[in-house]
């Protein structure tokens, strides 16, 4: 390390290294490790760049602005005197940057498709686990013991959301980490809307200790805005809901992915004849090797690679949807609208379904369940309601002094068809339907 | 190893196997039906071997999570749950009180926690066979989703009786200790003794494992029948007593 490293980040402008600050060499250290590495070669957005080509951003430029993120956070926690309580700030500190660095780390290919390919091969295992086992590698593990920080690290990873001060920097509504996505997804896709008042939020954040069970016996660290700061809240919520709506749940992006998981699932099923693609790191990690050192090696370009081997070969399904991805040749998307209640009529989409089928037209359901990605809380109508407002010293919901959460969610149901003429028989079958 | 066990779903053979391999070193990490056929995992120090296949010798149909869901909300009064959280851990409390269902259950933020059960509950709520509210309750003016079955009498499938009276007597219980409770018991299925699923409970949930919280969890587990290893711990330490 140089005396003085630096990264130019288009959200944070200058992220600075100092060889003087112990933090920061840990900080430096942690960066250049293989497993952090890695992550230069899983984009942050998947799939999305099918709808917003500038969308090709990685995890590693958004784990360096969650953890310059972090930094400013906390500098304004220290400016404001929320930490006076705490025994040994500098060792805390380290640890919740050097969290903050780590906590993708343990993210697959493509994430969101990898991790329905794991389920759809009944694999459990989740990349929070694999970020811990990440923690635990040798590289890791030593420049956190050096730094004196490898336990208070790992407890970030092991324990829940609001134990400590510092645990609400890395894991709550208005973490370092969502606070990243959202601006570096909004500038990287280009999205006008969206934007967060960076400046006026941090002013108005403040940390403090909150009732968060019904008799108020249990409290819990949790950010708290100032009175001035509902302005600056309700942003917040409309940059989370527009990024939702235009970027995340993008139903050509959906397209792209499930289109990519049925050829991978095909590619899966029928490996052990295909000794072409038998040693690649993707088809040895479902075959059953599903150590660290495999699992490092499944990035981006080891299902880009699997698409380019199926797309010159005669494996009938795969073959073809390879073909279709790289000319992005999507499935096609049907949607079901709610009626005036909220409600999908199972009988109906069940006739639907069963009529598909009857006609052999291939379907895949599409239901809104990727609830474990934060991207996804706002499917969680809770999740903005309860960001709290201190009002003459009483906490008071979002959801409860904003106009902007009082409508229900709009619902939808999608299905997915392999090309155009399969929509437009299954319409004309949901036409029929009574 | 063999285990012969009148059992039909995969967290009831799970469970058999449990019972059978206790205090042999060996850990169940998961049961998996295939074709009609069970496949235990065992786990021997950190190497998993495939140890056993056996048929199920009981017919009967397992539920699937929108079932489980339904039944759950038809098990308590007033058919309404508040809370997802609440309604994850009724629902994993009704598997472990011997709902016949293969729905799988892991350690999650809060608890243990099912995809599946949420996947179940958005469809039931898309479908408007539950309705789903949004109401701010308790001190913490919390926004909390409300689940309510929508037809009470429309439910198809029940719980047996014993899950009945189990889920009875944990709706009487908070949320925070359904969660403390319910984590304790994942960590006495995983091979832990009592005494050490409560130390990990508290690790893993340091502000919420005040000590009356805790009581009142054990409370909840020993009255809904669900403390089998503590009550199997006190034997065997009676025992060494003895020797």
């Amino acid at each position: 390390m140089k005396d003085e490293e630096r990264i130019r980040c288009p959200i944070h402008d200058l992220i600075g290294f100092k060889r003087s600050r112990d933090e920061d060499v840990l900080l430096w250290n942690l960066i250049q490790t293989s497993s952090f590495q890695r992550l230069r070669r899983i984009k942050q957005l998947g799939f999305s760049e099918f709808v917003y080509p500038g969308a090709t951003h990685s995890r590693f430029s958004h784990v360096l602005g969650a953890m310059q993120m972090a930094r400013r956070m906390l500098d304004v926690f220290e400016k404001n005197q929320a930490f006076e309580d705490v025994e040994n700030l500098p060792i805390e500190r380290k640890a919740t940057l050097a969290a903050a660095l780590l906590h993708d780390l343990g993210h697959g290919p493509y994430s969101h498709v990898f991790e329905e390919v794991c389920s759809a091969r009944g694999l459990k295992k989740k990349h929070e686990e694999y970020t811990l086992d990440f923690i635990n590698s040798d590289d890791v593990q030593k420049e956190l013991t050096d730094a004196g920080v490898f336990e208070k690290t790992k407890r970030f990873f092991s324990s829940e959301p609001g134990y400590s001060v510092f645990n609400a920097v890395i894991s709550s509504q208005m973490d370092c980490d969502r606070l990243d996505f959202l601006c570096r997804d909004r500038h990287h896709t280009g999205v006008r809307s969206a934007a967060i008042d960076l400046a006026w939020l941090f002013d108005s954040l403040r940390i403090e200790k909150v009732p968060v069970d019904d008799g108020g016996q249990v409290r819990e660290y949790s950010f708290v805005f100032a009175e001035k700061g509902m302005a600056v809240a309700e942003e917040f919520v409309i940059a989370y809901m527009k990024m939702y709506h235009t970027v995340y749940f993008h139903k050509t992006t959906r397209g792209v992915q499930h289109l990519v998981k049925d050829m991978l699932v095909d590619l899966l099923d029928n490996y052990s004849d295909r000794p072409e693609i038998k040693g690649l790191p993707f088809i040895k990690f479902f075959a059953g090797d599903q150590g660290l050192d495999v699992y490092e090696k499944l990035d981006d370009n080891s299902i880009v690679s699997l698409v380019h081997l199926a797309a010159d070969k005669e494996w009938g399904l795969s073959t073809d949807l390879a073909k279709r991805f790289l000319n992005r040749k999507n499935y096609k998307c049907f949607e079901i609208q709610s009626t005036p209640t909220g409600n999908i009529p199972r009988n109906k989409l069940d006739q639907f379904r069963e009529a598909l089928r009857e006609q052999n037209v291939y379907f895949v359901d599409d239901f809104l369940s990727q609830r474990t990605y934060k991207q996804h809380a706002v499917t969680d109508s809770g999740f903005l309601k309860n960001i709290l407002i201190k009002i003459d010293g009483e906490y008071e919901s979002l959801g409860s002094v904003s106009s902007l959460l009082k409508g229900p969610a709009q619902r939808v149901a999608r299905i997915y068809f392999r090309d155009d003429e399969d929509r437009s028989k299954a319409k004309d079958i949901f036409a029929g339907l009574h | 190893l063999k285990i012969f066990t009148a059992a039909r779903t995969c967290t009831q053979v799970r469970a058999a196997a449990f019972h059978s391999v206790a205090y042999s070193g060996l850990y169940i990490e998961r049961a998996k039906k295939l074709n009609g056929s069970f496949t235990v995992f065992v786990l021997c120090s950190t190497v998993r071997i495939k140890a056993s296949r056996y048929k199920s010798t009981m017919e009967g149909t397992e539920m699937n999570a929108e079932a489980l869901v339904l039944a759950v909300l038809d098990a308590v009064p007033g058919h309404e749950v508040r809370g997802k959280k609440r309604l994850q851990k009724l629902s994993y409390f009704a598997v472990e009180s011997g709902a016949n269902t293969d729905v799988d259950f892991f350690l999650h933020d809060f608890g243990p926690f099912s995809p599946d059960v949420a996947r179940a509950t958005d469809l039931l709520s898309l479908f408007g066979e539950i309705i789903e509210e949004d109401a701010q309750y308790g001190q913490a003016k919390k926004y909390l989703k409300v689940f309510r079955l929508a037809n009470p009498g429309a439910v198809a499938e029940r719980l047996p009786q014993q899950t009945l009276k189990s889920i009875a007597v944990l709706n009487d219980y908070s949320t925070i200790e359904l969660e403390i409770a319910s984590t304790i018991r994942f960590f006495m299925r995983e091979g832990l003794s009592a005494a050490a699923a409560v130390s990990a409970t508290k690790e893993l949930k340091p502000s919420k494992s005040e000590p009356n919280i805790i009581r009142r969890a054990e409370d909840a587990l020993a009255k809904a029948g669900l403390d089998e290893r503590r009550r199997a711990d006190q034997v065997s330490d009676s025992r060494s007593n003895r020797i």
